[in-house]
């Protein structure tokens, strides 16, 4: 913070610090929420509820979020009231906390307002579903809105409040106004401010509060919630609080007591808060009048400022932008370590190598441990779906469990991003066509409940997502014969279960006889397999009729690093994935004379068609004496890539190719090798489909025709559905050609 | 000399390609280079010259000559690589642009400079952002986002759609 600024409390730069944390508050509190659904009233829980509901009205409130902190104040009182066993914890009051979620979350992000008659219906229903619970209403809880409410004077009585703020407390962000005026929303308050500290204007910090306040509250609130305004400054400031009637204010700890809390995290707990006071001096001196006058800390609010210092987290929060730069840095590190390694190798100075040596294994480990920074956990990405499935099942009326497995897997954040769309698609599509509904479930004679598993786990350099489900399973049938229909395959083709499955992702394909709300208009599994081309992934469809279904998806672990082959063709380096590869095999110059312009290879009694880099990509130079094939998997079936030379195995920094050349599908990208030269990444299935293409006038006019027809029948990018088209009729027809050449 | 006249005077780099000298604002120019090992792309246009490793990013570079419709350079030891920073799509972008040799940093001020000629250029008019007056001779000032934006560069692109589309 610049000391020239003055930062205002509930400047934009706190707003958004305070959203970043609110919204993740909101993703836990909906986690435990559709947890408790599974649980019932798990008491610990629902305190765990309370406390994040809490926590977001007071930080709400303090950063000018009002009309947040007064929402959550009902949602809050639900709770309390559900904690205090007032009010049964329904799957009613569970889905309103879930819409008061979502609302909470827009008015976390947009800041205004926006309509506030959905807000006052939630709030309406809450208020009901409360007093419902309620036979003989007494509302304990203090009201803590922003604007006045009347709270019933049953039991009040007056509170002499005595608050200092402590010399840091405004450069923390908390604005002493806002917190008296809290104070003024639980009853009636009397507010003397002592100004007598004030300095002359010249020697005046701004961030700096002078003036401290006498408050007499009149209310029927306890201390407990007097305190709690107080709570995220309870360092920062000298407090003091005493009752009119003494008898009252020794009864309140023991209210708290009753608090369903387990003693352990109660006594690692202080010793946290302590420690934070010590950070400054003046809170420490402060600190004393504090619990001298309330006997001590309530442990709900220990737990409550423990949640808010962050002690339970063990991290920090970082700007993802940083880190891409950390990766940048790092990857220009490996590429100028890399000509350190080749100079050293040159000058043959026994120095030099110990030093490249060194560097070589720091620059290693270095990037290692960047690469680990960006990977996280696909936890947050799974348990997301967690209220997918309860809305929709709601909306189907299915019973769904769903179960996670592997949620500690960890993947490139880049990678993780991208993967929540397909994801998104799979699990509606599992949910509207996999899984039956109940009655036919038990006609089925399966279990009432359908079952929905989300998994991952490693496989080597690459990630395996399983998305299963144990419904209707794909019918193959109907499968084949909507690919027959619309011309995707023809119809005597012999095709693997495999291959078959791999038609619902063709776009526009849909067996659904009607159209949802959900899916069945054919675009969900496009959308998946886009998503997973990009991410150099695939993906894998495995059913059986009546049993279910289960979609793998195999993603490569992170975008940024890859393990390849650096191969020579001319004087130009290409890289090529070792994931894709299978072999390497020597092509002679005799063998290709004998074959008499036929590019086929024999491989131990398999016929495969290769094709010869240098030709299709117009490299000029020698020919060499042997070649190499090699041989690449791709989903269009094996073939052969011939290269002059292969150097070995490289890791490599994938480098985009930028937007000029972000359309040559041939390649995935570029990397800098060690002698500084360039080397461009081949992509085996695009450019094996790309090359059968341009060699195949012929396949092009199979794949045009169906193209045309549907862009009569669909207004869309006609382009898209027929690149997408021959990438399928292509290889099929293709595969059958070099057999029987 | 007033104020409004001063922010007038901008600063050009020049350039020749082949006997004509060109120049483009500072302002878009991150450094000059000079020749290394420029790596081709297979599949593209002659005009696209390939990727170069500048201190361990990969910027493509273009055959300025040619998308100004003259003959490929030819390397000589004058020729460099001028990175400039444009926008395309409104993203920014690096490119390196060949020149045959890069010349100087010249002032012009506004009054200096005239629109350019509707005919009579060998250059596409809507790439000539005008023309410089220095003592006797013109310098086209390019408009290096229009040129790096032309449909002839995005051919790259627009060849592999039509490909694409045709398939």
């Amino acid at each position: 913070m610049s000391v020239v600024a003055i930062q205002a409390p509930g400047s934009d730069q706190f707003r958004a610090a305070f959203r970043e944390e609110a919204v993740e508050l909101l993703r836990d509190l909906e986690a435990s929420l559709l947890n408790l659904q599974d649980s019932n009233e798990d008491p610990e829980a629902v305190a765990g509820i309370f406390r994040n509901l809490h926590t977001i009205k007071g930080s709400g409130a303090m950063f000018g979020f009002t009309i947040l902190a007064s929402f959550t104040h009902h949602l809050e009182n639900a709770f309390d009231a559900v904690r205090d066993g007032r009010v049964t914890l329904s799957r009613e009051l569970i889905d309103l906390a879930l819409q008061g979620i979502d609302h909470m979350r827009g008015l976390i992000l947009n800041a205004h307002a926006g309509d506030r008659r959905p807000r006052m219906a939630l709030v309406d229903k809450v208020t009901r579903l409360i007093a419902s619970g309620t036979p003989g209403t007494s509302v304990v809880e203090g009201e803590a809105t922003p604007t006045p409410q009347v709270v019933p004077f049953g039991d009040s009585r007056v509170w002499g409040i005595s608050f200092t703020p402590g010399p840091d407390m405004m450069r923390f962000g908390s604005d002493p106004a806002l917190l008296i005026r809290e104070l003024a929303g639980m009853g009636q308050l009397e507010a003397r401010a002592d100004l007598s500290q004030l300095p002359s204007l010249t020697e005046i910090d701004p961030e700096r509060c002078y003036a401290s306040w006498e408050l007499a509250l009149y209310t029927g609130a306890d201390e407990n919630v007097i305190r709690d305004v107080f709570i995220f400054v309870e360092d920062l400031c000298f407090l003091r609080i005493c009752s009119e009637d003494i008898e009252e204010a020794v009864a309140v700890p023991a209210v708290a007591q009753t608090v369903p809390d387990s003693p352990e995290p109660r006594a690692e707990v202080d010793p946290i808060v302590r420690v934070d006071a010590s950070a400054s001096p003046a809170a420490i001196k402060d600190r004393g009048p504090v619990e001298a006058g309330s006997t001590s800390m309530s442990p709900q609010q220990a737990k409550e400022a423990k949640s808010y210092d962050g002690g339970d987290r063990g991290g920090i929060r970082v700007a993802a932008s940083k880190l891409d730069q950390l990766i940048n840095l790092v990857g220009e590190l490996v590429t100028v370590q890399a000509r350190l390694s080749e100079l050293a190798l040159r000058r043959d100075d026994n120095e030099i190598s110990s030093v490249a040596e060194e560097v070589e294994r720091l620059t290693s480990s270095l990037r290692e441990s960047s690469m680990n920074v960006r990977m996280m956990p696909v936890r947050n990405t799974f348990e997301r779906f967690r209220r997918l499935v309860y809305d929709l099942a709601r909306d189907l009326s299915k019973s769904v469990n769903l179960t996670i497995e592997g949620a500690e897997t960890e993947l490139d954040k880049t990678v993780l991003d991208q993967l929540s769309d397909p994801l998104l698609h799979l699990i509606r599509n599992s949910m509207d066509h996999g899984l039956e509904t109940t009655g036919d479930r038990l006609r089925a004679g399966k279990s009432e409940q359908g079952h929905l598993h989300l998994s991952a786990r490693h496989s080597g350099a690459s990630v395996l997502i399983g998305v299963s489900d144990d419904g209707r399973g794909i019918d193959i049938a109907r499968v084949r014969q909507r690919g027959i229909e619309r011309g995707l395959i023809s119809a005597d083709a012999v095709l693997s279960e495999s291959e078959i499955f791999s038609l619902i992702f063709e776009p526009g394909f849909s067996t659904a006889v009607e159209v949802t709300d959900l899916s069945g208009r054919g675009v969900g599994m496009d959308v998946v397999r886009r998503n997973i081309e990009k991410l150099r992934g695939n993906i894998d469809v495995a059913s059986k009729p009546g049993k279910g279904t289960t979609v793998t998806l195999r993603i490569p672990l992170t975008l940024a690093i890859i393990d390849g082959l650096l191969v020579t063709i001319g004087d130009q380096y290409f890289v090529l994935p070792l994931a894709h590869t299978l072999e390497c095999i020597e092509l002679s110059r005799a063998e290709i004379d004998r074959s008499e312009g036929k590019q086929l290879i024999n491989v131990r009694g398999e016929l495969i068609a290769y094709i010869r880099l240098r030709e299709y990509f117009g490299i000029e130079g020698d020919l060499q004496e042997f070649e190499q094939v090699m041989l690449v998997d791709t989903d269009s079936g094996r073939f052969g890539l011939v290269v002059d030379r292969v150097l070995g195995d490289c890791q490599t920094m994938v480098k985009s190719l930028g937007h000029l050349y972000q359309k040559i599908n041939e390649l995935s990208g570029a990397t800098i090798l060690g002698n500084g030269c360039v080397a461009l990444i081949l992509d085996p299935h695009r450019l094996v489909q790309e090359c059968i293409r341009s060699l195949h006038p012929s396949a092009r006019a199979v794949a045009r025709a169906p193209a045309g027809a549907r862009a009569s029948l669909r207004a869309g990018p006609g382009s898209d559905i027929a690149d997408a088209n021959s990438n399928k009729i292509v290889p099929i027809s293709r595969s059958s050609a070099p057999v029987g050449a | 000399m007033s104020m409004a006249e001063m922010t007038d005077m901008r600063q050009y780099l020049t350039f020749r390609l082949g006997s004509e000298i060109f120049a483009i604002d500072v302002a878009k120019v991150r450094e000059v280079l000079d020749l290394t090992a420029i790596t081709p792309i297979p599949r593209t246009p002659e005009l696209m010259a390939g990727v170069i490793n500048l201190r361990g990013s990969v910027v493509p570079v273009v055959d300025l000559r040619q998308c100004l419709d003259m003959a490929k350079t030819v390397s000589t030891r004058n020729t460099c690589i001028v990175v400039v920073e444009v926008v395309l799509d409104g993203e920014s972008t690096i490119i390196g642009a060949l020149a045959d040799s890069v010349e100087e940093v010249i002032d012009l001020d506004s009054a200096q400079i005239q629109p350019a000629p509707r005919i009579g250029m060998q250059v596409r008019v809507d790439f000539i952002r005008g023309m410089g007056k220095r003592e006797n001779s013109f310098i086209m000032i390019l408009d290096i986002d229009r040129v790096f934006t032309a449909e002839e560069l995005r051919g790259t692109s627009t060849e592999n759609t039509a490909t694409e589309a045709a398939a």
